[in-house]
This record gives structure tokens, sequence and C-alpha cells, in this order.
């Protein structure tokens, strides 16, 4: 039996096996139920088949139904609502998802690998319906990649013999990119205010000022961090690293935003890596002397260890939750989809032997946060304080926004800080 | 490719733009790198390469800045046009759709770049002439209205990229000062718009 609070930690240790991937992410994502009982599984699964089903025969249109609804395509009128321009819009649509798939290639797997997979034609088609059934957001480059990893996962899940019982391959790809899209899908808006370039300005100006000013000072000096920024958050990081440690960053990731699937969570999570990646990135980010030689460091392939980004992370989540656990205690609770929710940290315990252990590795040094548990380090105090005032003059520039509401939560996270460090 | 260790008298910035799957990603990395494979990945957002070159006699470092076709002028492309000195505009001539964006290309030059940027029109895919559905005379044509030169390039066969990049440089380097630290001030690329518009995140 799946056990949620396991999967999760192993997810921010080492990453979980291959076999076992595609479950883990499908009990992460609540794909199926947090029990993680036979039964209930077993139903959900079912019920999210015959829900692709119904969607696909929705969006889907073939040429026997357009002929079926819309009639002689010769003879009928196009018009905006007719069954046959419905036909041609999908018909342009999945000629634009095919050629960004003809093209798709994943670093550290052979060129071929997609179009000689089982998956191939499936690809398209789920890329297709969803985009359909979203017309508020539609297809947008990049998808596809996050496609790609949950191909990934469930061909290693097929070759490890450990699928569903009664597979049905493409609903089942279906059922986890959507539920990674209704996280997700914000962070594929485009355009000058978009969220994604809103979340990377928030991680690099504001959340990493918070646990690294001097570097947050010199990317803010040197770089507008959606230049770098947009792939890392678009791709959840999976060009910055070679199949399979990109999957293993997914594994970590979805376990750190295990929750109701609220967008808003999930984007906090994504900063918190964001953050992490700039953080092991750092000491060759120092080294720069200029925007062309930071950007170099940030859009080449990481010649880091993900594993070194995941324990980053972890320690991250850990030193938020530790602050919040001082105002707040409620345990688990588990809403009424059967999602849990946790309030207290998942990973509690563990994490201060990892830190020993990657600075003896010669990992980067911890962040400000991290070590700001010897109190008299008055240093870090005016870090701290340095990233209050840098949240409160961004809160009051953007007052009516999503991010200020973000900017608060940090600015209560730093204040309750700098009381737990005074006491 | 540290930048610092190899000395240049000037430094120009270049973008490249078209719709999406032309071959701009095909034609940078054959010019920056003599690489071509059928199978370059989708760009998701932008990228960029850098290039040292000797142009009449002078050291020239060429930032190309790659974006991503479905991009548009949107997310990051648009605050790009600020500061970029040459623009390289592709379209590809074995699909007529991608030729009849150049127009709605050329617009938003005119609304978001520097008013006197450098442009010049590529027809790429060269190679692939069973397939064409552009003819050279429209492409020329359509060059000539905009008063920018015009090539037809194949990133795979190595046909006129070189010719293309060295052309767009010399335009550029010919109407901007040769002071290295000057330029480098100039080169910043969220000046302006970008950072204007975010005071509060900026030391």
């Amino acid at each position: 039996m799946l056990d949620l609070k396991k999967v999760c930690e192993r997810a921010l240790q080492e990453g979980v096996g291959p076999g076992e991937r595609a479950w883990a992410w499908r009990l992460l994502l609540g794909v199926i139920p947090a029990s993680g009982e036979a039964g209930a599984v077993e139903a959900s699964l079912k019920a999210s088949r015959l829900r692709y089903e119904k969607l696909r025969r929705e969006h889907l249109p073939d040429i026997s139904s357009s002929c079926e609804e819309a009639g002689d395509p010769l003879t009928m009128a196009l018009g905006a609502e007719s069954g046959w321009s419905r036909f041609y819009a999908s018909a342009d649509l999945r000629a634009e998802i095919q050629k960004d798939l003809d093209r798709l290639v994943i670093s550290g797997l052979p060129e071929d690998h997609f179009s000689r997979s089982s998956f191939w034609a499936s690809m398209l088609t789920v890329l297709t319906v969803w985009s359909t059934a979203h017309p508020d957001i539609g297809y947008r480059q990049g998808m596809h990649e996050i496609l790609a990893l949950v191909v990934l996962a469930l061909e290693d899940e097929i070759a490890y013999g450990c699928g569903p019982a009664e597979g049905d391959d493409e609903a089942d790809c279906f059922s986890l990119f959507e539920a990674i899209m209704v996280r997700h899908a914000d962070h594929f808006h485009a355009g000058p205010e978009a969220p994604v370039v809103a979340a990377c300005r928030t991680a690099q100006a504001e959340l990493l000022e918070l646990y690294e000013p001097r570097l947050a000072r010199r990317l803010n000096d040197y770089v507008e961090p959606q230049i770098y920024g947009l792939r890392w958050a678009r791709l959840l990081f999976s060009r910055e690293f070679e199949a399979p440690a990109s999957l293993t960053l997914c594994d970590a990731l979805f376990a750190a935003a295990v929750g109701d699937g609220d967008p808003l969570a999930f984007r906090r999570t994504l900063q918190i890596f964001f953050v992490a990646l700039l953080l092991v990135c750092a000491p060759r980010l120092m080294a720069a002397t200029d925007e062309m030689e930071c950007l170099s460091v940030l859009m080449r392939p990481q010649q880091c260890s993900v594993l070194d980004v995941v324990s980053l992370a972890r320690r991250l989540i850990e030193a938020q939750s530790q602050t919040r656990l001082a105002n707040d205690t409620i345990v688990a609770s588990v809403d009424d989809r059967g999602l849990p929710h946790f309030t207290t940290p998942l990973f509690g315990g563990e994490g201060g032997g990892n830190a020993d252990d990657d600075s003896a590795n010669g990992s980067p040094r911890a962040p400000a946060v991290i070590s700001a548990n010897d109190d008299d380090d008055d240093d870090d105090d005016e870090a701290l304080a340095n990233g209050l005032d840098s949240a409160l003059g961004v809160l009051s520039k953007y007052a009516n926004t999503p991010e200020a509401v973000a900017a608060l939560d940090k600015i209560k996270f730093v204040a309750d800080r700098l009381r737990v460090a005074s006491v | 490719m540290t930048s610092s260790s190899r000395p240049f008298d000037l430094q120009i910035k270049l973008l490249m733009i078209g719709d999406s799957a032309v071959g701009k990603t095909s034609l940078l990395l054959r010019y920056a790198n003599d690489t071509f494979s059928s199978t370059f990945i989708t760009t998701i957002g932008i990228d960029f390469k850098i290039k040292t070159i000797d142009l009449d006699g002078k050291r020239v470092k060429l930032q190309i800045w790659d974006t991503a076709g479905q991009e548009q002028f949107r997310t990051i492309t648009r605050s790009y046009f600020r500061g970029a000195q040459g623009i390289v505009l592709v379209y590809d001539i074995t699909d007529r759709g991608t030729f009849n964006s150049v127009r709605s290309w050329m617009a938003q030059i005119n609304d978001h770049a520097d008013a006197q940027v450098n442009r010049v029109l590529i027809g790429n895919k060269a190679d692939f002439e069973t397939a064409r559905q552009v003819s050279t005379e429209e492409g020329q044509r359509l060059a000539d209205e905009y008063g920018v030169k015009f090539f037809e390039t194949s990133a795979k066969n190595d046909v006129n990229v070189t010719e293309c990049f060295t052309t767009i440089a010399r335009e550029a380097k010919a109407r901007i000062p040769t002071d290295p630290n000057n330029n480098r001030q100039g080169q910043r690329l969220n000046s302006g718009r970008a950072s204007g518009s975010k005071p509060g995140c900026c030391k």
C-alpha cells in the first residue's frame, strides 16, 4: 500500500525509484487518494479514465464525427461555431504541437527516444485535448516538455512491470499531465505582467534576499530574472539537468508542494527550488564580473548535483516550517477531497544531519537563514532586516496583486524570524 | 567563453526573431558553433551566444539573442527590443505562413525597437528547394519594400549564414561609437523600461 508520508520523505531525500515514480507522482499530485488504499486507488483511476474518454470525445473532433454533427463540408457554411471550423482549428493546433514534438529531445536520452516511444502518438493527442479544453491558455511551447517528463515516468513504470493492472496508457498520461498543469498552467501565460515573470522576480529579488542578500544584490544589478528564470520555472528545471536527474527534482518538487493542488502553493514551492538552485550556483555567480558571465552560469545546463539542490530546498522549507510552528501547531488535516494538508514540517528531524553532510562535501555555504541559529550573529539580523525593508518596499508598490499577498507572507516570515532570534 | 579575457573594441547586440521552427536557433548555432542538427529543441523564452569577430579592422563582440518564436513580442522579447542594435528577422521558405508573418514582425519592430535599429530579412531552409513555397523574388521584393538587405540561407548546408550576420553587424557598427566603455553601459539589457517599471527591486 502507498504511504503518502513515506513517499514524501523519500522524494525529498534521494528521490524515488524509476519503477515507483509514476505511482509516487499520482499520489503526490492527488490523481489517486492520499490513503493509497487499493480499492479507492482503482476506483479513482477508473474515474479519471472515463473522464479522459469524455474529454477526448468532446475536444478531439475527427472527420467522421464532424460529418455527423456538421454535415457535408462542401455545402455547410464554415461559421465560427460550426463543427467543421472546430475540426480545422484542431488540425492547426495539432500541426503546431507536432512541430515541437518533432524536435523534442531530452538531455541524457537518445535523440529519437520519443519518436520511438509507445507514447509518441498519445503525446500529440494528450496535448491537443488539454489545450482545447483550456482555451484561455491553449498550447504553449514547453508544455510538451512537461508532458515528456510524465511519459518518462510512465515508460519506466511499464518497463519495471509496476503499472496499474488494467492500463490505459494515454488516459494515465493525461491524468498526470493534467494534475501537474492544474498547479503549473498559470506559468505558461505570456506578457510582461505574466505570473511567471512576477514569480521569477519575487524569487530572485526578494526570496533570495532573505537567504543570501549579497548574491541577490549582485543578480539584481546584473540580470533580469525572467531571462533565465522563465525556462527554469516553466520547464520545472528539466533543461537544467539531464534525465533522470530532472525526474528526481520533480519527485522532490511534487512532494514539497503536496496538498490540494493550489497553484499559489505550488508557485511558492517552485520559488524555493528556484532559490535553492541559485544558492547552489552562488560561488560561480559571485565570481562572475558582468551580466553575460552571470547569464552563462544561469543559462547553461547545471554542473551541480540535483541532490544538492533538493537537499538545500528541503532545508529552506524546514526553516520556514519551523518558523511557522511558533504560531501554528496544527498537525496534518484532511480536506473534503481526502487530501492532506500539512502545516507542520513534513520532514523534520533529519535536516540537521544532512546539513552537516553537505557542508562536509564542500557544498556552497549555508544560506543566512540556516546559519541564523547562532543568535549573536548581527550580520544575519541585519540581512533579515534588509529583506524586510525590501519586501515592504514591494508591498507598497503592488498592494492590489497576489504578489503583494506573497510579499506580506514573507514580511511576516522575517518578522517571526527576528522575534525568535531575539528571544 | 569569459568575455573579459578577450579584448574587443565594440560590442553589438543582435536579436533573432521570426515564427516558431523557422530555424533561428539553427542559424545561430551554425554561425557561432559551426554545428547543425535536424533536431534543435524548441527555444523556451530566450537564449544567447557570444561570438567575437574581426570586422573591418575592429574586434567586435557580437552578443546574439535567440528568441522563442511562439513567445512573440510578449514575456521577454519586447523588453529585449530596447537596446538591440540589429535584428535578424527569419522566415522559412518552405512555410508560407511564416513569410506572411514578416509584416507583423516588422510592425512590432517599429513599435518596440529603437528607431534606428538595423534589420535584415532571412529566408531560411534554402536547401529544401522541393518544398519551397516562397520564391526568392517575393522575399527580395518584401525586403526592398522595407529597405533592408535580404538573404536566403541554409543553416544545414552553411549557405550565406556568415554573410547575413556580418552584414547586420557591419550596418550596426557603422552607426555606433567605438568606445567600449560607453558601449558596455549602453548594453544593459534591463535598462530603460524594465528597470523603470520595478523601482522597488533594484538596489
